[in-house]
């Protein structure tokens, strides 16, 4: 809850550590094997919503955001601010559609950072010699140790705080969780005889990573990388709330938040409603990560 | 014996790496300290003067193993902004930071296990189906907007608790003090349990099924009585493995909620120097703090060797 | 005489209303040894669970189970658990698991000492280590001090047999307990379960798929299918050709694998 920001990492979640997905019925498994987890169709909605408002955000919103209007600040929710407006009479749902827009593109291109990085790390370190091996492991073990926040501060001290400071913190730390389960992974697909045999009949080395080692790891890791986008939402808006986010025209629900902490006993809707979109996307994306699992993980126990 | 200081040995190592990653990201400023501290219209003297005061006209290393003699010898250095020593602001700080980190510590550790016992025991009954919900619920909920909505309530509408601030006389007045420290350790102390409960549950449910459990119950002992004296031992193997990352989590959610509570503890200090670019400071926190996290780790091995005593034979084998 | 330990008409029914156990009777005299043979899925484990009231989440058993006319489905837990290990005892398949990884034996021996005989320190130790002598766990003081996984196949259920006998039960339920082991041990542990069945003359309920195993130890036997009994007969009756078709099968398959003796019962 408070977030991979302030977690170290989300190691634990997942990879080797006990899953609470939501529970199934008992005998659900076998009465309804093609029958989709509840998790992932509730996870999918909720992200394709958010995904949605964001994407709409791009090319409409109510007001613009820098829309004063008719000047009612503090106002609350009306006909013509479904949200109500913030202490300069902005547009308050204008701002949080355009919040969504930021989560996701924050959410997306750190997935994509901790993607690249952690499965090169992970093939590298699975499938080459013993000694690069053990130095990319206690590289990666040292980063999980690592906090992201504290990570972030000192990546936006070097670089001053903007979207993209916030980006390269969450994904490079991120990238380590990414990094131990392609790790994991590929090193067990490798040992295993039919890939030894492809090997030994003349596959190259790259060829069997991709015939086999790929299509055996991506369930596990598009499930971490769901997980790390539900965490990056949460980081980012930690970061911003902190003003270490992305500076003011982005609109940020972290930074949202903060501005209106202090006019809240005036106008509550300005420091509920950015906390409720925070909660949605993230529930969204953990949900959507806990659903793949179940639905491509054979050894989930249904009762669980 | 041997394995613990393997452990130990291997926590310096990594304390030491740290050291060096957080130094040498430090240093990658652009522009450099010096250039960073005094602004804009400076003159090239002024530079080279602070440079050579800061020895960052020296090479990496050398500055690396000068700083390093300095921090082992207690000094963190001065900060850039304040210019007082960075060991007396950091030590400062600890009386608000430590004692609400603790606390929530404590608290969502005394939440989290029995709700999670529970949650996993009645796993099909309302009360375990509401527990895994609401943590799932809860583990997407950022710390911080607790803590908005907690002042929300009950500090600016009910008025029960002060909204924000430590009084002036510190710990002089520890009623105030303490009545300024519940909001804050309730807060971390919510976020920290949704993760809990679901890995205290999730543990428990592991134990549940194992056929120990029902060899004690075929020799007599009840459903509870068995949980008790064989489940929660092992059960507490894979919880002890999260209290390491959790007590972390009850530091760096200390570090975030100083800031909406607006406590002048560790985490005020930490953004101020991020945002000031007082390297100093932000060098010896990040780095004190991360010490804590890996010494927290190595405990928690150390910890679970203490518990089980396959991992101690393990040791000896390997 | 009325039978120690009887179970007339029981039935399990899972949470989606499939039989597991269909009308289930047969009856144990004090004493008596009863072999409770079947093929996997046949019901036979999950017979002596419900005798216990241990069976998994979800299940219920109705039927009666009469220890010494008393019904033990009925029971108040507080009265089932007090006659659990006291009055019916269970040895488990896999030794291993069976056991707390994270206690010695010693102290796992010692609890339902403590539990149903009041005994606890030095008396609960002398009797911990009595009673390991008693299953031939030589070199006992090292046994007692060790962790299950520090013992063998053999050893682990040894100390398990220790355990089910620590408060003089009068029914000792074995759920298969030699198959989890190597053959020449399994040999040791009949022979050692033959034994005390003799001196302390608890009746014994031996569940098994392996019949020649059931014909060292057992007297009496059930043979079951698919949740229902097929026939409750002598063992040497079974061996010398039972009444049901589906004994004989199991008989002709066990000869034709084993030298299964024409006759059986404890030698």
């Amino acid at each position: 809850m408070t977030g991979e920001l302030t977690t170290t990492t989300p190691v634990a979640r997942g990879v080797e550590a006990p899953a609470a997905a939501p529970g199934r019925p008992g005998g659900a498994r076998s009465r309804g094997a093609r029958r989709l987890p509840p998790s992932l169709v509730v996870g999918a909605a909720l992200v394709g919503f958010v995904a949605l408002v964001g994407l709409v955000s791009l090319f409409w919103t109510p007001y613009a955001l820098d829309d004063t209007g008719t000047g009612e600040r503090l106002a609350g929710p009306s006909a013509a601010h479904w949200g109500g407006t913030d202490r300069l009479g902005r547009d308050l749902l204008s701002q949080l559609m355009t919040g969504a827009g930021n989560a996701l593109i924050v959410a997306a291109a750190s997935m994509l950072v901790a993607g690249v990085l952690g499965v090169a790390v992970g093939v590298l370190a699975g499938a080459t010699r013993r000694w690069v091996d053990v130095t990319l492991l206690s590289g990666v073990d040292l980063l999980i140790a690592f906090p992201t926040l504290l990570l972030a501060m000192l990546i936006v001290t070097v670089r001053g705080a903007s979207l993209s400071s916030a980006i390269w913190a969450i994904g490079i730390s991120g990238s380590a969780v990414i990094a131990r389960v392609t790790r994991v992974n590929v090193a067990r697909v490798l040992r295993e005889d039919y890939v030894t045999a492809a090997h030994a009949s003349g596959t190259g080395w790259w060829g069997t990573v991709l015939r086999h080692v790929v299509p055996n790891v991506w369930p596990t890791l598009l499930v971490q990388l769901m997980l790390l986008g539900g965490g990056a939402v949460l980081a980012e808006a930690s970061l911003s709330y902190l003003g270490l986010g992305a500076p003011p025209p982005n609109a940020s629900w972290g930074r949202l938040l903060q501005e209106a902490q202090s006019t809240m006993l005036v106008q509550p809707w300005g420091a509920i409603l950015p906390g409720v979109a925070i909660v949605v996307a993230v529930l969204g994306l953990n949900l959507l990560g806990d659903g793949i699992r179940e639905r491509t993980d054979p050894n989930l126990r249904g009762d669980r | 014996m041997r394995a613990a200081l393997l452990r130990i040995g291997a926590l310096l190592i990594s304390l030491v790496l740290a050291s060096v990653v957080v130094f040498v990201v430090l240093r990658l400023l652009p522009g450099d300290a010096a250039g960073a501290t005094l602004g804009v219209g400076t003159t090239t003297d002024q530079l080279d003067q602070l440079r050579s005061e800061l020895g960052t006209d020296q090479p990496v290393v050398t500055q690396y193993v000068q700083w390093l003699g300095q921090v082992v010898r207690g000094d963190l250095g001065t900060s850039f902004v304040s210019r007082l020593p960075v060991a007396d602001l950091i030590t400062q700080k600890l009386p608000i930071t430590v004692p609400l980190s603790l606390s929530a510590f404590v608290l969502a550790v005394l939440v989290s296990v029995p709700l999670g016992v529970i949650a996993a025991v009645h796993r099909r009954g309302p009360v375990g189906v509401a527990v895994s919900a609401v943590s799932q619920l809860g583990v997407a909920v950022p710390v911080f907007w607790v803590g908005v909505l907690l002042v929300l309530v009950l500090a600016l509408q009910a008025r029960w608790l002060p909204a924000g601030g430590f009084p002036r006389t510190g710990w002089d007045d520890p009623a105030a003090a303490v009545r300024s420290l519940v909001l804050p350790v309730v807060t971390v102390a919510i976020a920290m349990s949704a993760v809990m409960v679901r890995y205290v549950r999730s543990a428990t449910l592991d134990v549940l099924d194992q056929d120990y459990l029902r060899t004690a119950r075929s020799l007599g002992y009840g459903r509870w009585h068995a949980l008790a004296r064989h489940g929660l031992r092992n059960a507490a193997v894979p919880v002890v493995s999260i209290l390491g990352i959790e007590l972390a989590t009850s530091l760096l959610g200390a570090v975030v909620i100083e800031n909406v509570f607006a406590l002048p503890g560790l985490g005020t200090l930490l953004l101020d120097s991020v945002t000031s670019r007082d390297l100093p400071v932000v060098q010896a926190l990040v780095l004190g703090l991360t010490a804590v996290v890996l010494i927290m780790n190595a405990l928690v091995d150390l910890g679970q060797r203490a518990i089980d005593p396959r991992l101690r034979t393990a040791e000896v084998a390997a | 005489m009325t039978a120690l330990l009887s179970v007339e008409d029981l039935t399990v029914t899972t949470s989606t209303g499939r039989r597991i156990l269909d009308g289930v009777s047969w009856s144990l005299d004090a004493g008596g040894r009863l072999g409770v043979v079947g093929e996997s899925g046949s019901g036979k484990s999950m017979t002596a669970l419900a005798v216990l009231g241990l069976l998994p989440e979800g299940m219920r058993a109705t039927g009666r189970v009469l220890l010494d006319g008393e019904d033990l489905l009925t029971l108040p837990p507080r009265r089932l658990a007090k006659a659990r290990g006291g009055q019916v005892a269970m040895v488990f398949q896999e030794p291993l698991t069976a056991l707390d990884p994270l206690m010695t034996v010693g102290r796992q021996i010692t609890g339902p000492l403590r539990l149903h005989r009041g005994l606890r320190g030095g008396a609960a130790r002398d009797e911990a280590a009595r009673l390991a002598r008693l299953v031939h766990l030589d070199d006992t003081e090292r046994i007692l001090g060790s962790y299950p996984w520090q013992l063998s196949g053999g050893q682990r259920q040894r100390v398990a047999l220790a355990m089910a006998l620590a408060c003089e039960p009068r029914v000792l339920l074995a759920d298969e307990p030699t198959t989890a082991l190597d053959v020449t041990v399994q040999a040791e542990v009949l022979d050692l379960l033959d034994d005390l069945v003799d001196r302390t003359g608890v009746a014994l309920v031996f569940v098994t798929h392996d019949l020649p195993v059931v014909a060292r130890v057992a007297r009496d036997l059930v043979v079951m299918r698919d949740g229902r009994v097929v026939e409750h007969t002598s063992v040497g009756a079974a061996l010398a050709g039972g009444e049901a078709a589906y004994t004989r099968e199991l008989v002709g398959a066990a000869r034709a694998v084993t030298g299964l003796p024409t006759s059986g019962g404890p030698r």
